[in-house]
């Protein structure tokens, strides 16, 4: 039977050389370098709320620790950041998935092709 | 526990070729199933045949199997995690009963196959007209082994939906005076057909409602209404029978469309089941599974994804729709309606556009019910368009119970019309037929594997828990919505 959820991206991560740490329930975070953009080369964690079908869907925005940004929920696409439930230093970027032109259907549906999506997030912040 | 049997018309035709012989004589064979395990039926979804090496079976007349066979064919279920499926045929067209052979046969492979594959023995019977029978042999206890004849076999695919009926468990229901025009329209034995089929309904808004109307008018005699929701006063314009006292109850949709159908249904004995479910939560899910047909009436990505894994996981055809209205400076621009139905071969919903996964874990997450969200996303959003009219919803209903009726009764050999989109500003009809799924698609790849797939698709929904919840507070203890307090009647 094929995996699906947390196990499958953790496997994922550890495929593409990240350690990831289980925070328990569906969450997990790891360590990411930001490689352009604001912020660029700053060591962050990422946290991922890891649906129990992914790779079929995927996780909705990730959640960031240092906070870089204010917290405005009512923000626009870029500058939108809210509390996030992994804790008072973290924050929530609620981004839907893009990938070019595609939505997740249209992509190998793997960790790799989120963590483009979480870069795209993290330098145009 | 009900019992049936499916399988697509890619596997049927590998199968009938075998079995059907050119020289009359009966031959047999094995296959692997994987179960699709509903709320009250069980469905032994059959795929791979594993046909006879040389030596393996011999045919006289009738056939017989050695016990080599039997164990290579054992030996490959238990490899694949899956069931058993012994298959003969019949020189004969039909619902195929079985022999004192035929039964003996069984019996004897009945205790090995499960003690090895841990799933019962399915045995299916194929007669001339390609028509299947099924049966499921059950432990009834030490050493005791019972046949459980399945309800249906249904075959889905290039000639749309295909079935067989056991006419002793489901008995072809006589027809009352009220049918006459419909039965004179396609034949009796058309109606016979239609009115057996299990149909489902999720989502008993503006769309579903009329569905509804319309197949218990038509004389369906079972059909499965899943929706959670109650009236509310912003419905009025557009949920066929329900009233002013319904929204001020906050009647649940499915007890107040049960109600109208019990007055409009022309079945000689219909049974209308009610679930106040999701078909997001393992209930619904379950209750989802018993059906033949499922209309997709949802409005959001979460419900929509998992009725398409349904259809192809678990080769339940699913038939859905939606409507788009846009416009400009407060004047209507456009308005156009899609109907199309997905099952294996055909293109999904997530494909067609009809859901955006990346939402569904926004609505997994409670967030498509919290308002702060749904303000903050961009005005002409999907989900921000709840803009409807009733003759719109009205037309669409009636488009997914005609593709209904073409994969039903497959007309002059046509069972799919194709994705259709209606445009209502210049009256045109799009229709897009053979599209198939992107290459990187998930549901392709998961045709007929039932539980097997093993996908954590269903969960805790949040709007539906609410609604619930809010359900059991008497109706001056719930917030007012808004709207006018006093009304005349209406009918």
């Amino acid at each position: 039977m094929a995996i699906f959820g947390k196990e499958a991206f953790a496997a994922g991560l550890k495929e593409l050389g990240y350690q990831s740490e289980d925070l328990g329930e569906n969450r997990l975070a790891f360590n990411y370098t930001i490689p352009t953009g604001r912020f660029d080369g700053q060591v962050i964690k990422v946290g991922i709320e890891v649906p129990p079908d992914f790779h079929v869907t995927c996780p909705t925005g990730p959640h960031i620790s240092p906070r870089l940004i204010p917290i405005n929920p009512s923000g626009g696409p870029h500058d939108r950041a809210a509390d996030s439930g992994f804790g008072g230093d973290w924050q929530y970027l609620s981004r839907p998935f893009v990938d070019g032109t595609n939505g997740w259907n249209r992509t190998t549906k793997d960790v790799k092709a989120y963590l483009r999506h979480v870069q795209r997030v993290l330098e145009i912040l | 526990m009900n019992y049936s049997i499916a399988l697509t018309s890619a596997n049927s035709e590998a199968l009938a070729k075998h079995l059907l012989r050119s020289d009359g004589q009966e031959d047999v064979c094995f296959a692997l199933w994987s179960p699709g395990q509903g709320a009250n039926r069980l469905t032994a979804i059959v795929s791979e045949a594993i046909l006879p090496l040389e030596g393996e079976r011999h045919v006289h007349g009738n056939a017989s199997i050695t016990s080599g066979y039997l164990s290579r064919a054992t030996a490959l279920a238990m490899t694949k995690d899956m069931g058993l499926a012994f298959l003969h045929s019949h020189p004969w067209p039909g619902w195929q009963d079985m022999s004192r052979d035929d039964r003996a046969t069984e019996l004897r492979q009945a205790p090995s196959v499960l003690a090895a594959t841990g799933l019962p023995l399915v045995g299916m019977t194929i007669g001339t007209d390609r028509a299947w029978s099924g049966r499921v042999w059950m432990k009834a206890a030490p050493r005791k082994y019972e046949r459980r004849w399945c309800e249906t076999v249904r075959v889905i695919g290039s000639n749309g939906l295909e079935m067989t009926f056991h006419d002793e468990q489901l008995p072809p229901p006589a027809f009352r005076e009220e049918l006459k025009r419909t039965i004179s329209a396609w034949g009796e034995a058309a109606q016979q057909k239609l009115a057996r089929i299990r149909f489902g309904i999720v989502g008993l808004g503006s769309v579903g409602s009329i569905v509804a109307e319309s197949l218990a008018r038509m004389g369906i005699e079972h059909i499965k209404l899943i929706d959670y929701d109650h009236v509310e006063l912003h419905n009025l314009d557009r949920l066929l029978h329900a009233n002013v006292k319904d929204a001020r109850l906050r009647r649940r949709k499915i007890d107040m469309i049960e109600r109208a159908l019990k007055m409009s249904a022309t079945a000689a004995q219909p049974v209308f089941e009610r679930h106040p479910l999701a078909v997001t939560e393992a209930d619904g899910f379950g209750e989802a599974l018993d059906c033949d047909i499922l209309f997709s009436c949802v409005d959001r990505p979460w419900p929509r994804y998992v009725l398409n894994y349904i259809a192809y996981a678990y080769l339940i055809p699913v038939v859905d729709g939606g409507i788009l209205i846009r416009k400009r400076r407060d004047l209507l621009r456009n308005a156009s309606w899609k109907g199309h139905v997905v099952y294996p071969g055909k293109r999904c919903l997530a494909c067609i556009g009809q859901y955006d996964p990346d939402l569904v874990n926004v609505e997994r997450q409670g967030q498509l019910d919290d308002p702060t969200y749904i303000e903050n996303l961009p005005v002409d959003h999907t989900l921000r368009r709840n803009e409807n009219v009733f003759p719109f919803s009205a037309h669409l209903a009636s488009s997914l119970v005609l593709h209904a009726l073409h994969l039903s009764l497959n007309p002059v050999g046509i069972a799919d019309v194709g994705e259709q989109t209606y445009h209502f500003v210049d009256g045109t009809l799009d229709a897009d037929r053979g599209t198939l799924c992107y290459e990187n698609c998930f549901f392709p790849s998961i045709v007929g594997k039932g539980d097997l797939v093993g996908l954590p698709i269903t969960g805790t929904d949040v709007g539906a828990t609410r609604v619930r919840a809010s359900s059991k507070l008497k109706p001056h203890q719930q917030k007012k919505s808004g709207g006018a307090s006093r009304r005349g009647k209406r009918s």
